[in-house]
């Protein structure tokens, strides 16, 4: 049977704050929420702030919050910021939410946020400012926007009907792409929109094993593989992260059948691109996953070590050998049109795979890395109308 | 009776630990006291302090503050609630206080808490020499059972608190029977270290075994020495030259590419 995922996800408690409750977001929760008691608050949450257990983190998952976001919402990838020690792609962020209601055991949200629950921004129309302003100053550049980093994209959107908003601004972008990430199956809500076919529809795969024993609370494999089907038969792109590669005794086998699957199933031209990456995570993570997910988790037993930047990661010769395989089958499977990239990894890693540690130089790939605009670290809010 | 309930908080690692601090008359004379407790609460920032450290309570404030502060709390004392109640030192209520209040894996009859009373004088001692801390009692809690053999053979091998925290870091990722699979007459902690670092990480041990095999089988220049190291991720030869002239680097590197063809 396919496991999909919910498309209105469960929660124990809810809360809106007060100058929230006219947002469209809010009047949608209290709608598809209506047998629930919502609180409404002022200010924070009352619980701890500060670092999580893993018992308040799996309940932060269990409630909702929306409220405004009070900061920027556009920003880079924090992958750019660590320029020096890992290759990255000139992604843009755009953070319409934060937490995730699914249960991955290798999410690097649990190192990552310390936040009572699950929030959905209210103040979407001024994310959609920011990068209106955002637009008139580099709309003529490649921008590429994931609303994916700290919230699954897909996870909330029934909720939200924020895509649709998204989709519709991306129409007067023709330059930039949009990038939804999930984990999810859940794309009816927009899949009939009329889009500027600029919008990418991306999920993080594993091999079927894998999402199994990992993913909890997501969309199986094949649920996923059918959402993709769907969306590219409407004329979105799709993209796929192959991310985090997870070693297992047999994981040659199980990543060829994947990448045969996605090279059978889709065409080069339909797919925007492919990242791959391996396992990696903080080291305070350890605790945390080891307490939620117990010691069989191929994640917490994964023989990883420090690396250079502090995170944890599989022995480079084992990760090198990992990356480059999966990059083989595509080019033997697919071929040299299938455009495949290393997410959060070091130069040497590329090196070993691509001859060289400047993606600039691998054909496909010049557009993702080349250097853009800056993002300026406070867009002016007051410079422009909606 | 206990007299005196303190809640307390303290950071480490960045996380906010919540405490419960007992104090009795009957056990401040105790090692237990003496030698663990009260180290652990210097520098504590006591809730509800007067001119003591710990506050006076009765059941109705215990009870309320358990409440406000909503446990699970992390108590870092080495004994059982029920080994207190069985020896006269908690009241009916405050147990049951307790055992409503406190994540009932905590709580006595669990493998969770270290039993002080089952510990040797030595142990005793060893324990309170060592001073370790909270972190490294949460991660000798994690051993259940098997704190038992560990203490022991930290003991007989006259461990240092550095290598015994090397080894919870490595104890603390496998399962109870993993735990246990060390072979026992190992006579150095390093070579326990090695142990468990072979049952933790089978694939990456049998790896770098045969990376130095293969420095063994290569001819390498005299005046220098090469061995295999892992460091972190990384993994390769770690070499010491002694160069008198420059033709001597070519033959190095020449061995070093024969190495990794």
């Amino acid at each position: 049977m396919i496991r999909q995922s919910p498309q209105i996800p469960q929660f124990e408690e809810i809360y809106i704050d007060h100058t929230a409750l006219d947002s469209e977001v809010a009047k949608r929760v209290k709608s598809l929420y209506s047998s629930m008691n919502i609180q409404v608050t002022q200010g924070d949450l009352p619980f701890d702030r500060g670092a999580m257990s893993a018992q308040e983190f799996s309940t932060s998952k269990r409630r909702l919050w929306v409220r405004p976001f009070p900061g920027q919402f556009y920003k880079r990838c924090p992958g750019a910021t660590q320029k020096k020690a890992l290759t990255c792609c000139n992604y843009t962020i755009l953070n319409l939410g934060s937490q995730c209601t699914y249960n991955c055991s290798y999410c690097y949200l649990q190192s990552y946020l310390n936040l009572p629950a699950v929030q959905i921004y209210s103040n979407i129309d001024q994310a959609l400012h920011e990068m209106k302003q955002m637009h008139e100053q580099s709309g003529h550049q490649p921008f590429r926007v994931g609303t994916g980093e700290v919230i699954d994209s897909l996870g909330l959107d029934f909720v939200t009907l924020y895509s649709h908003r998204l989709i519709d601004f991306f129409r007067s972008a023709p330059h930039w792409t949009l990038e939804f990430k999930t984990k999810s199956d859940l794309v009816d809500q927009f899949i009939d929109l009329p889009h500027g076919g600029n919008v990418v529809v991306s999920w993080s795969i594993n091999p079927a094993k894998i999402v199994d024993s990992e993913d909890h609370g997501t969309a199986c494999l094949e649920a996923r593989l059918q959402a993709a089907r769907k969306v590219r038969d409407k004329g979105f792109q799709v993209a796929f992260h192959i991310d985090p590669m997870i070693y297992v005794p047999d994981w040659k086998d199980q990543y060829k059948d994947l990448v045969k699957t996605l090279t059978s199933q889709f065409q080069a031209k339909d797919v925007h691109v492919i990242s791959v990456g391996s396992l990696r995570f903080q080291p305070e993570q350890k605790a945390m996953m080891r307490e939620r997910f117990g010691l069989n988790s191929l994640v917490v037993k994964a023989e990883t070590f420090p690396s250079a930047g502090g995170k944890y990661r599989y022995e480079h010769r084992l990760r090198e050998e990992m990356l480059s395989f999966v990059r083989k089958q595509f080019l033997e499977l697919g071929g040299p049109e299938w455009k495949v990239f290393f997410c959060m990894e070091t130069p040497e890693t590329w090196i070993q795979s691509f001859q060289t540690p400047n993606p600039q130089h691998v054909p496909g790939l010049k557009d993702f890395f080349r250097p853009l605009a800056p993002i300026p670290e406070a867009i002016d809010l007051n410079s422009s109308s909606l | 009776m206990i007299t005196s309930v303190a809640l307390a908080t303290m950071v480490e690692n960045s996380r906010i630990q919540n405490c419960l601090a007992l104090n009795h008359p009957a056990l401040r004379e105790t090692e237990l006291i003496k030698g663990i407790a009260l180290p652990k609460w210097a520098g504590l920032h006591v809730y509800r302090s007067r001119s003591e450290r710990v506050y006076e309570i009765n059941d109705t404030e215990l009870s309320e503050i358990l409440r406000e502060k909503n446990p699970p709390l992390n108590p870092v004392l080495i004994f059982h609630w029920s080994d207190l109640f069985n020896q006269g030192l908690l009241l009916e209520s405050q147990f049951h206080l307790l055992k409503t209040f406190i994540d009932p894996k905590l709580i006595a009859d669990q493998p969770h808490f270290i039993s002080w009373k089952s510990l040797t004088t030595d142990q005793k001692s060893w324990v309170v020499e060592k001073d370790f801390s909270l972190t490294e009692w949460e991660s000798m809690r994690g051993l259940g059972e098997n704190f038992l053999f560990w203490i022991k053979i930290w003991i007989e091998t006259r461990a240092t608190r550095q290598e015994v925290r090397e080894m919870l870091g490595i104890l603390r990722d496998l399962t109870p029977e993993e735990q246990l699979r060390v072979t026992r007459g190992t006579e150095k902690p390093a070579g326990l270290i090695q142990e468990l670092q072979k049952i933790r990480y089978p694939q990456a041990t049998e790896k770098n075994r045969q990376w130095q095999q293969k420095v063994k089988s290569i001819s390498w220049p005299k005046q220098g020495s090469v061995q295999w190291v892992q460091r972190g991720d990384l993994t390769g030869l770690d070499l010491k030259l002694f160069v008198t002239h420059p033709d001597q680097i070519s033959k190095w590197q020449n061995s070093i590419e024969d190495f990794f063809k």
